[in-house]
């Protein structure tokens, strides 16, 4: 067989032992290579115990080779004495693992319940579409692989994917799909899924034909890929879902399970050899990043493409620790043990703390710069060394200790990440790249949010809590002295949010009238910090309750570009509305559009014309019901409710259609008149129009629009009498003084008098 | 609060309680932080320092050096609980394990691996109790899962003492025609 | 994940309930004077959250008495401003 030069598009075990690798090659052609690879892994613990485990291996079928060896455990001391086992049977190794550990539940075991792709990363560098040179003989076994590119690479060359996309014509759960659509560069199919047998045929030809590297569905998961095996299976026609002829699919049942005293629901999943399936619908975080964000996960975490786009980023900042620990000889553990050394109360009240939350002075603010550290945690995690392993560290910025773990594993995708961003601004709009980079540092964004808290996490395996506490000990300290550079370079700080101050100065507009500060805060805490931008407005907002309380991350803005920004407000929930968040977003953008003090006014007046305009259209029944769902979730079986809420109603509504909800899942419903009050949106008929409880979703959205009036004057009260048909165009606007003492009076009150 | 000024022998000592008995444990650390060092062993992330200072401070001006005083170490997991029982050395100070059942009646880990580690604990807490008192605190499992009780019985067949504390009622206060109902 | 200490904010609520007796027994009045006395305690509690006193209360009526000498400084300016108009 000639040397072949492609891409790596899959990898899994064989079950008669050794690795199936899937090449995506330059000809073309997708090859399906063989490697032998030998799965090696540890045990330790007393003598006495380790002695029974030689003899009780020693007489294993899968006949493993055993020999004593000394291991670096990072959360001990010294070495460890381990036993070290060894197999060519990757395929059985996990099966090995399972009966070792019920029999000698005593002892700990290192490396033995690790991916295999995670396991092929660290010795060859592999990762999901790596560029490989593989030498192979006739029997198709690899007997020299080697990586081209690595997964920093800022530009590496994309790999020839064949997509397919296969959707049902409408949401399964709500009615009974008619078509299956499919879709390949453009063009579509159209199935009927009424005559089983045609649409079978058809689908296995189109299967064959495109040989695609890629299936991304919707339901893909949930509802469709079962039913076509399902149909498969019926007539005797199964499709080739899996390019791996030896293999069907990998079928993982859907639970629910507790993670720190919630529910979590994961639905299940089907998986293919040889190709990848995504469904959209069911990908973790599909709405943040599409199939390039999956696609840079995968390459970065070593995950394997499916999983990589179904698991939450801690699996993915998990397994970037283990590819980092087994490249650097550290022992990774299969549970964590190591507990939190004792600390005095004193020091619990010290270290138990999150980030630096302020209360921000209230009101509308003009020409505010806004400045944030760029990846907080995971800078101050790499630069001063944080990790397991590691000593507390006495200072930001460095540390006199060989980076640990957690550097070592975060390092790379800081720089990426930084690199990105810095070319993202450099980068003209019309550039292809730009979409590209967008999703991949979603992707990168999302791990590296994630890393810190994993640091913490009870369960992760190179977790530790006080690690975690060094973390927000020292990004409390880094916003402290950002503040004082602030306050000593004659800026009043507005607002502190853990990693992000507001500030603002008589007379500096500009973004480079911010650049000293940025320099000097940079100068005292070590750490990467960036200008966000300088709003032309912002309004921080106060408590709904009491207009005294200052609420720390509500707040919304224009900076001078144009473009808004806005936190805590419905339209950022994703359980609102759409109707509601469509107008808060209209009345936003119209007063983003004001220039200046004297302009805001008349937007105000705008604005609150839009709010009208919609709550009539609300009233008169033009909203359509789509816009009016609101999503809840449902946090517990439904028998566990003492007085039903929305959500346990609706989901009760679907109970009975025969449809199952379970704990955890979002339930989507529309709330109505009288009895029972809510609609549940996934049940075979909709809710009629008529029976929309109109009253409700006004009060929704005065509260919605409300939020935004209230630095303006106007509350929920005001609105209400303002949006009122009968008071007519002609209204002069009534706009109470709310006065702080740090904000610009320009309002003047004048109430109507009532009719 | 009387039971508290008896002095405590080198012993097992286990109180269950509706909800781990924590205010009394609480109190407990405070008045021993007041004239030593104690060790705490927080088994269900219940130690809230703020009821323990104030109690301190209703006996002392001291407040920095009591809480000083109080060695504190946080299980998430049983498998950390059993961990830090193993490692702990034998000496003179008392230790106070709150909640300790907490994290072996968490649902991702099999009753009979709960009940393995617990065995592990209770040797730990055994070699303890001869140089120091050991007091444990813990609470019965949640009504769905019966089958944790079973950790509840052996810990306190382990124990050289056992107190339950029954959920108090409102307390019957006297009025001039006889107690109030 | 591992947060055992009760945030500021609950340790602040739980020191105004804590209140909740003297507070009904105040007229109405004097209530509201002391909502306002404990809506100044609001504005500091990340002070008092850095802080990491072992005695959050006592934090708590330092913010107030802080933000009651604003107020004073406050009001000592806005008389010397009247003054100043009276004397023109």
């Amino acid at each position: 067989m000639p040397d072949l030069t492609g891409w790596l598009l899959d990898l899994y075990e064989e079950e008669s032992g050794g690795l199936a690798l899937w090449l995506i090659g330059d000809d073309g052609g997708r090859h399906r290579l063989r490697q032998d690879f030998s799965i090696t892994f540890y045990a330790a613990g007393p003598n006495a115990q380790l002695k029974a485990l030689w003899a009780w291996l020693k007489r294993h079928p899968l006949k493993p080779r055993l020999s004593r060896d000394q291991k670096r455990d990072i959360l001990q001391d010294g070495l460890t004495t381990v036993l070290k086992i060894e197999t060519e049977n990757a395929f059985r190794q996990p099966q090995l693992f399972q009966e070792m550990a019920r029999q000698f539940p005593e002892l700990d075991y290192y490396d033995a319940d690790l991916g295999i792709t995670l396991r092929h990363m660290a010795r060859f560098g592999t990762f999901p579409l790596a560029r490989c040179y593989a030498r192979a003989d006739e029997s198709r076994l690899v007997s020299e692989l080697r990586v081209l590119d690595s997964a920093w690479d800022l530009d590496p060359p994309r790999a020839p994917l064949r997509v397919l996309s296969l959707r049902p014509d409408c949401d399964p759960a709500h009615a009974e799909p008619q078509t299956l659509i499919a879709a390949h560069e453009g063009r579509e199919y159209h199935f009927s899924l009424e005559y089983e047998r045609p649409l079978l045929i058809n689908l296995r030809a189109l299967l064959t034909r495109l040989d695609p590297d890629m299936l991304l569905t919707a339901y893909g998961d949930t509802w469709l890929l079962p039913r076509l095996m399902e149909l498969g299976t019926r007539h005797n026609l199964p499709l080739p879902l899996s390019r791996d002829p030896q293999r069907g699919v990998m079928h993982k049942k859907e639970g629910s399970y507790f993670s720190y005293g919630q529910i979590i629901y994961r639905g299940q999943q089907i998986l293919l050899y040889g190709r990848c399936h995504i469904d959209g619908r069911n990908a973790m975080m599909w709405q943040d990043y599409d199939l390039d964000g999956a696609l840079e996960n995968a390459r970065i975490t070593g995950l394997p493409i499916q999983t990589a786009a179904r698991v939450s980023p801690g699996t993915g900042i998990s397994s970037m620790q283990i590819t980092t620990a087994l490249r650097n000889d550290i022992l990774v553990p299969w549970r964590k043990q190591a507990a939190e050394k004792p600390k005095t109360a004193a020091d619990l009240i010290r270290y138990d703390q999150g980030g630096l939350v302020y209360q921000p002075i209230t009101g509308l603010h003009f020409d505010v710069g806004m400045i944030d550290f760029i990846s907080m945690y995971p800078s101050i995690m790499v630069r001063s060394n944080i990790s397991p392993e590691t000593p507390f560290p006495d200072r930001l910025g460095s540390s006199d200790y060989p980076p640990g773990l957690i550097p070592l594993t975060l390092g790379p995708l800081l720089e990426k990440r930084v690199a990105l961003k810095q070319r993202a601004l450099s980068l003209p709009a019309w550039d292809p790249r730009r979409r590209l980079d967008k999703a991949r540092s979603a992707a990168h964004k999302w791990l590296l949010v994630t890393c810190f808290g994993y640091l913490g996490y009870k369960n992760a395996r190179f977790g530790r809590i006080e690690a975690h506490e060094a973390v927000t000990t020292w990004g409390r300290e880094a916003l402290l002295r950002a503040k004082e550079a602030a306050e000593e370079m004659g800026f009043e700080v507005l607002h502190m949010y853990v990693d992000g101050l507001w500030v603002k100065q008589e007379g500096y507009t500009q973004p480079e009238d911010f650049q000293p500060l940025l320099e000097e805060v940079a100068a005292r805490t070590s750490l990467p910090v960036a200008l966000d931008g300088v709003y032309r407005w912002v309004a921080f907002l106060p408590s709904r309750l009491d207009a005294r309380l200052p609420v720390p991350n509500r707040y919304f803005g224009v900076f001078q570009d144009g473009s808004v920004k806005a936190r805590g407000i419905d339209l950022r929930r994703r359980d609102s509305a759409p109707f509601v968040a469509d107008v808060q977003r209209e009345m936003l953008r119209c007063l983003a559009r004001a220039k200046n003090p004297q302009e805001l006014r008349g937007r105000v007046d705008e604005a609150v014309g839009i709010l009208r305009g919609h709550l009539i259209a609300l009233k008169e029944g033009r909203i359509a019901l789509g816009d009016l769902i609101v999503g809840k979730k449902l946090s517990k079986e439904l028998g566990g409710y003492r007085v039903p809420s929305p959500g346990a109603r609706a989901a009760m509504q679907l109970l009975e259609a025969g449809k199952t909800v379970r704990p955890g899942q979002r339930v989507r419903l529309v709330f109505t008149r009288g009895e029972p009050g809510v609609h549940a949106w996934d049940l075979p008929e909709l809710p009629d129009t008529a029976e929309v409880d109109v009253e409700y979703y006004t009060e929704l959205l005065l509260r919605a629009a409300s939020n935004l009036m209230q630095p303006f004057g106007l509350g929920e009260e005001a609105l209400r009498i303002l949006t009122r048909n009968d008071l007519g165009e002609q209204l002069d606007l009534p706009i109470h003084a709310w006065k702080r003492e740090h904000e610009i009076e320009f309002f003047t009150a004048r109430l109507p008098s009532q009719s | 609060m009387d039971a508290l000024t008896l002095p405590l022998n080198n012993q097992l000592l286990v109180m269950t309680a509706p909800h781990a008995a924590v205010p009394m444990m609480l109190e407990l650390a405070a008045r021993l932080a007041l004239t030593g060092d104690l060790r705490v062993l927080d088994g269900g992330n219940r130690f809230n320092v703020y009821p323990v200072a104030r109690s301190v401070r209703r006996y002392t001006a001291e407040l920095t050096s009591a809480l000083a005083r109080i060695h504190l170490a946080r299980a998430f997991t049983c498998y950390q609980a059993s961990a830090m029982l193993a490692e702990m050395p034998a000496d003179a100070r008392p230790l106070l394990a709150i909640d300790l059942l907490a994290t072996f009646y968490d649902e991702s880990v099999r009753v009979d691996e709960s009940r393995r580690l617990l065995a592990g604990c209770i040797t730990h807490l055994q070699r303890l109790s001869q140089t120091a008192p050991v007091v444990v605190s813990a609470k019965p499992p949640a009504a769905p899962f019966p089958e944790r009780r079973v950790l509840l019985e052996t810990l306190q067949e382990a124990a050289a003492g056992a107190w339950q504390l029954e959920a108090l009622s409102a307390p019957q206060s006297p009025t001039l025609w006889g107690m109030e109902a | 994940m591992g947060r055992t200490l009760p945030s500021i904010t609950q340790a602040y609520m739980q020191e105004q309930a804590a209140f909740a007796r003297f507070r009904r027994a105040l007229r109405r009045a004097d209530q509201l004077a002391l909502d306002d006395l404990f809506a100044a305690a609001r504005q500091h509690l990340s002070a008092a959250a850095y802080a990491a006193h072992a005695l959050p209360m006592e934090t708590f009526l330092l913010s107030m008495l802080l933000e009651e000498h604003k107020e004073v400084l406050r009001l000592r300016r806005e008389l010397d401003e009247l003054r100043g108009a009276l004397n023109a």
